[in-house]
């Protein structure tokens, strides 16, 4: 289980640290807080984060603005990021013209707006508009991970964190070593979205991840995890994975 | 009168007339070009021959009176040429009797019987009647003057002439037959007869008063009478003759003086004419100042109807500059009327909270120091729901001025109204707990609505707020909302203590109203005026019902997200 990287970007060092605590208790990990345009580009392009909350003024001038234009250039790099303005700020703000997805929080604000917020600059830059926002839960598949909102917070699952993934009607149930969550989702498309050779259907209803598996019980046509679980494999799909087993071997 | 009704080409009739008319006014200098276009016409594009003729005819006799003989006859002839093709040639009598006229002017005498004889025999003499006379005398004449002289047949028509003229008595030309005759009978050398008849002129035209012949008779009779030897006699005939010319002299001379008196008369006449002349020129002058003084009139009109559009439109400037600035006026007030709302406010509304705040804040630390930490929880957060009502009248007063200024910034967006509503009430836990109010809410997933977010948590917050303070210890607020009628509805219902129907009638006229609430602290009445203005700005309405003692229940109508 991963925390969601967030970067803050804000000149005014208290509201930094109750944004931070806000972020923390909500489940997010605050990689850093810049307090000036040249520290936010340094933070964003060494750390990397998953999403970037923004204040449009940092001292007088509206940099945070500039910022989210410098990012803008780049699309293979670029991430969601959330504005933080004020109410008389507000038309200056929009007026920017920024084209790319973002959201905005309009300070003061709770945990659940800026919880909103985020899940508004993450669904807008995925092209997913109310995946998060309308629902009390949703996924959204990433590079290297699934991103989950359950009980109001959003999980990054890695996709090497997952042990197994089982079908539950119309359901798909993920599961780690820590926990299991319930998505919305098919089989067929969760597949296509992780690592085909990491991955292997054992089961009409499982898919297995190749690098948690401890022990093949060939006898009784079951997997054992690393976690101890273990996991039905069918015979039509035993041939399969002794292919694949068979290489490994 | 080219083309009538029924299309028909007819004759054109202008040149003829025209022709027609300057020939009976006797306008000869202007009648030639007229009888010239009278048969250009008739012979070319609107051929006529009864009107040719009459032209030629025209054109003979207007030769004729200028003494052009030959060209007369010329056309003349062409006319009678014409003429065969017409059944009734008109004037037909007099055109014949011109024609031998003219051959016998132009002593072309063989020809000139010709015409003659054949007009005795047509026997036609309706016209003239005296006509008959002149022709037997004429015919004896031409025979008279032929080449062959047949004297005969010259004293026979002359013999019928003088018995025509006999029996109208008619003295002049019996007097004029008479010295034809007696001429013949001179030529003849019968100078008994010649005297006899010429004694016989001479009596007729001591009756007729022919003048013009009497020299004629008197010559003649003095030439017969030498002839006949009696020189004394014919003596006597030559001084008549010479006395008769004399005579004639003085006439002519006396036809001078006419003359002159004539030309008198016409150089009067044309000083007359030269004195209307000036008059109508007169005329025309005093027209034409007429004329100027009518378009100095009309000027001058038009100058003072151009006076009166440039007063109207300066008037309508004035009036509108005069609207403009009754509408300033009107803003300058409503401006004022701003201004000393927010000192009212600052010196009431807010003063009083951050007063007792800072007092409850002083009366805390003293409690901390003296170690006395019963009730400073419940102190803490009475201070902090204070803080959270004062922050939010700040934030009303915010909006409110940011409309009043230049009207804030709208972005609609699609927006989940659960989400929205939760974000709202998260802030009034401590509220709620404070006043033990139950809050139920049952607001489904799903529904989007189309609005400015932060627009709608503006309203949410004031209308919540409201409900929590106008509903006593341990009440209850319920939200609900819902899809009617394609539109998204969001309830928030009370069982506070109602607001009485004057300040509900008040409110719905859209004035603003203060009310106490359960605390006895009065509003201020931006709330709910910045709900209206903020739900109108999304397309929204708000709806509040209320009984006194009861509870109230506002309600709100969202756009829907368009799918």
């Amino acid at each position: 289980m991963e925390k969601i990287r967030i970067l803050i970007i804000e000149d005014d060092s208290f509201q930094a640290a109750s944004l931070q605590e806000a972020l923390e208790e909500k489940g997010y990990e605050v990689t850093a807080t810049a307090s000036n345009l040249k520290d936010a580009l340094g933070y964003f392009y060494a750390q990397k984060p998953d999403i970037v909350i923004i204040d449009v003024y940092l001292g007088n001038d509206p940099d945070g603005i500039l910022f989210a234009q410098r990012i803008n250039e780049n699309p293979a790099t670029l991430k969601p990021f959330v504005f933080l303005t004020s109410a008389v700020d507000r038309e200056t703000f929009e007026s920017a013209r920024l084209t790319n997805p973002y959201s905005y929080l309009i300070k003061p604000f709770n945990v659940l707006e800026l919880q909103f917020a985020i899940e508004l600059a993450i669904e807008r830059f995925l092209e997913m508009p109310g995946m998060f926002s309308a629902h009390q839960t949703g996924t959204a598949i990433m590079e290297a991970f699934l991103l989950i909102k359950k009980k109001e917070a959003l999980t990054k699952v890695l996709f090497s964190s997952i042990e197994y993934v089982r079908v539950e009607g119309k359901y798909v149930s993920i599961s780690t070593h820590e926990e299991s969550f319930l998505i919305e989702m098919s089989l067929k498309l969760l597949q296509q979205k992780l690592p085909e050779k990491q991955f292997i259907q054992v089961h009409r209803n499982y898919v297995v991840n190749m690098n948690l598996v401890k022990k093949l019980h060939l006898s009784d046509n079951q997997i054992e995890l690393l976690s101890g679980n273990r996991i039905p494999m069918s015979r039509r799909f035993k041939e399969k994975f002794m292919e694949r087993y068979s290489i490994l071997k | 009168m080219k083309g009538t009704k029924d299309g028909r080409k007819q004759p054109d009739f202008v040149p003829f007339h025209n022709m027609h008319i300057q020939l009976y006014e006797r306008q000869y200098s202007e009648v030639l070009p007229s009888i010239l276009a009278s048969i250009a016409v008739y012979s070319e594009t609107s051929k006529n021959d009864t009107l040719l003729y009459l032209s030629y005819y025209a054109r003979g006799s207007f030769y004729r009176k200028k003494g052009l003989k030959d060209e007369a006859l010329a056309s003349m002839l062409q006319a009678e040429k014409i003429s065969k093709n017409i059944k009734n040639p008109p004037g037909n009598v007099g055109f014949y009797s011109d024609i031998a006229n003219l051959f016998f002017e132009l002593q072309q005498y063989e020809d000139a019987l010709q015409y003659y004889l054949d007009l005795l025999h047509k026997n036609d003499f309706s016209a003239n009647k005296k006509l008959q006379g002149a022709i037997y005398n004429n015919i004896a004449r031409c025979y008279a003057n032929i080449d062959k002289h047949d004297y005969e047949k010259a004293e026979s028509y002359y013999k019928k002439s003088l018995a025509f003229y006999g029996k109208f008595q008619d003295s002049l030309n019996l007097a004029a037959v008479h010295l034809n005759l007696g001429d013949l009978y001179f030529e003849q050398y019968k100078d008994r007869l010649a005297v006899d008849h010429l004694k016989k002129a001479l009596l007729y035209s001591e009756v007729s008063e022919a003048v013009d012949i009497k020299d004629d008779i008197y010559f003649n009779l003095s030439l017969a009478m030498e002839s006949a030897g009696q020189t004394k006699k014919a003596l006597e005939f030559y001084k008549k003759y010479v006395e008769q010319l004399e005579g004639i002299w003085n006439r002519d001379r006396i036809w001078g003086l006419a003359e002159q008196e004539k030309k008198f008369i016409v150089d009067k006449k044309q000083t007359e004419i030269q004195l209307l002349e000036k008059e109508a020129k007169l005329q025309k002058m005093q027209l034409d100042t007429k004329r100027m003084q009518s378009n100095t009139f009309f000027s001058i009109a038009a100058v003072l109807l151009l006076l009166l559009l440039v007063g109207l439109y300066s008037y309508s400037q004035r009036i509108k500059k005069n609207r403009v600035i009754a509408l300033q006026n009107i803003q300058l007030d409503e401006l004022n009327a701003t201004k000393d709302r927010l000192f009212s406010i600052i010196a009431h509304d807010l003063r009083t909270p951050v007063y007792l705040l800072k007092e409850s804040n002083l009366r805390l630390k003293k409690a901390l120091i003296k170690n006395e930490l019963t009730d400073l929880e419940k102190q803490l957060d009475l201070n902090i729901n204070m803080t959270e009502n004062t922050y939010s009248m700040l934030d009303n007063l915010l909006y409110w001025s940011l409309e009043q200024k230049n009207g804030s910034f709208y972005k609609k967006e699609q927006l989940p109204l659960h989400s929205i509503v939760e974000q709202v009430l998260v802030n009034y836990g401590n509220a709620l707990k404070i006043k033990d109010i139950r809050l139920d809410k049952n607001i489904p997933e799903g529904i989007q609505v189309y609005a400015d977010s932060n627009a709608i948590k503006i309203v949410l917050r004031n209308i919540i707020d409201n409900a929590i303070k106008f509903t006593q210890d341990g009440g209850f607020i319920k939200i609900d909302a819902g899809i009617y009628e394609n539109q998204a509805e969001l309830v928030v219902k009370d069982n506070g203590i109602g607001i009485n129907k004057a300040m509900l009638d008040t409110i719905k006229s859209g004035k603003t109203v203060r009310q106490k609430d359960t605390s006895g602290r009065t509003s201020t009445g931006l709330g709910l005026e910045l709900c209206r203005i903020m739900t109108e700005k999304n397309a929204g309405r708000l709806m509040i019902e209320s009984e006194e003692g009861k509870g109230t229940s506002v309600k709100i109508v969202l756009e829907l997200v368009k799918k």
